[in-house]
């Protein structure tokens, strides 16, 4: 009858230890995925480099600067572009 | 005897069930709040479009819009009607401030030092963002953009256009 009952009481803390670490893992689950949501909505910035948009298609001002360098026949170009590559 | 025993057992296992159900559910609501609670931060993109805007209605196909620059000379007038010229609207009724702030500089190509028209429109308390901002991105300031091109004028003068746009905007694209 002792013995039945040691056994009955070991069966019990084997079952209460295995729901504990079944609990913490749910929990660590749910940490990391909320940890996860967090890092994806920090990434929520639209940046011209990371959407494919008419802006990155054609950049505008390049092509508003080699207009202007072939009207002039591209007289200082050099000088120019190392002063626009300055400004960037 | 032993039958009470099992009934107390299962009513501590739903109760546990129920506790988990809980934190699952807590743990959802969490993650979708923090994903859909941030909103898309689009003010580099606005900036950029302004910036674009502006540079169309300074220069198109290579030459200064005549209406700034005509034959090397400046026009005095243009800072107040710039806005209405590039068909630009800064007010809003959605904010009290204005939220953009603009500034061009067209420097003659003999002098990059000093610029012979400088424009600028909206709220100049926005600069400062630009200041803060230049080693490092700091999401609840404004966002700066600048942009540099060439052009001439009706006379064939060379001249670099430099355009700086401020956007804010940080309550509807940033969580405050």
């Amino acid at each position: 009858m002792l013995r039945y009952k040691k056994i009955e009481k070991e069966a019990q803390i084997g079952e209460t230890v295995s729901w504990i670490i079944a609990t913490l893992i749910i929990i660590g689950i749910l940490i990391i995925f909320i940890l996860v949501s967090s890092l994806l909505s920090n990434s929520k910035i639209v940046r011209v480099g990371n959407v494919e948009t008419d802006l990155k298609k054609t950049n505008l001002l390049t092509e508003k600067t080699s207009f202007a360098h072939q009207l002039t026949n591209y007289k200082n170009k050099d000088i120019i572009e190392n002063v626009l590559k300055k400004n960037d | 005897m032993n039958l009470i025993k099992n009934k107390r057992g299962d009513k501590i296992i739903s109760v546990y069930w129920f506790a988990i159900l809980i934190i699952v559910a807590g743990g959802v609501f969490g993650m979708v709040y923090i994903f859909y609670g941030t909103p898309y931060d689009i003010r580099e993109i606005e900036a950029n479009v302004l910036g674009n805007q502006i540079a169309d209605c300074v220069s198109y196909a290579g030459k200064i819009n005549t209406a700034l620059i005509s034959n090397g000379r400046t026009s005095p007038k243009i800072g107040e009607s710039f806005l209405k010229m590039c068909h630009l609207n800064f007010k809003s009724d959605e904010w009290q401030d204005e939220q953009y702030y603009l500034e061009v500089k067209i420097y003659s190509l003999g002098d990059l030092n000093n610029s012979i028209l400088n424009i600028t429109a909206g709220d100049n308390k926005w600069l400062s963002s630009c200041a803060l901002q230049t080693n490092r991105q700091i999401e609840k300031l404004a966002k700066c953009i600048k942009k540099s091109f060439y052009s001439i004028d009706n006379s064939n003068n060379q001249y670099i256009i430099k355009i700086l746009t401020v956007v804010r905007k940080a309550e509807k694209n940033v969580k405050i």
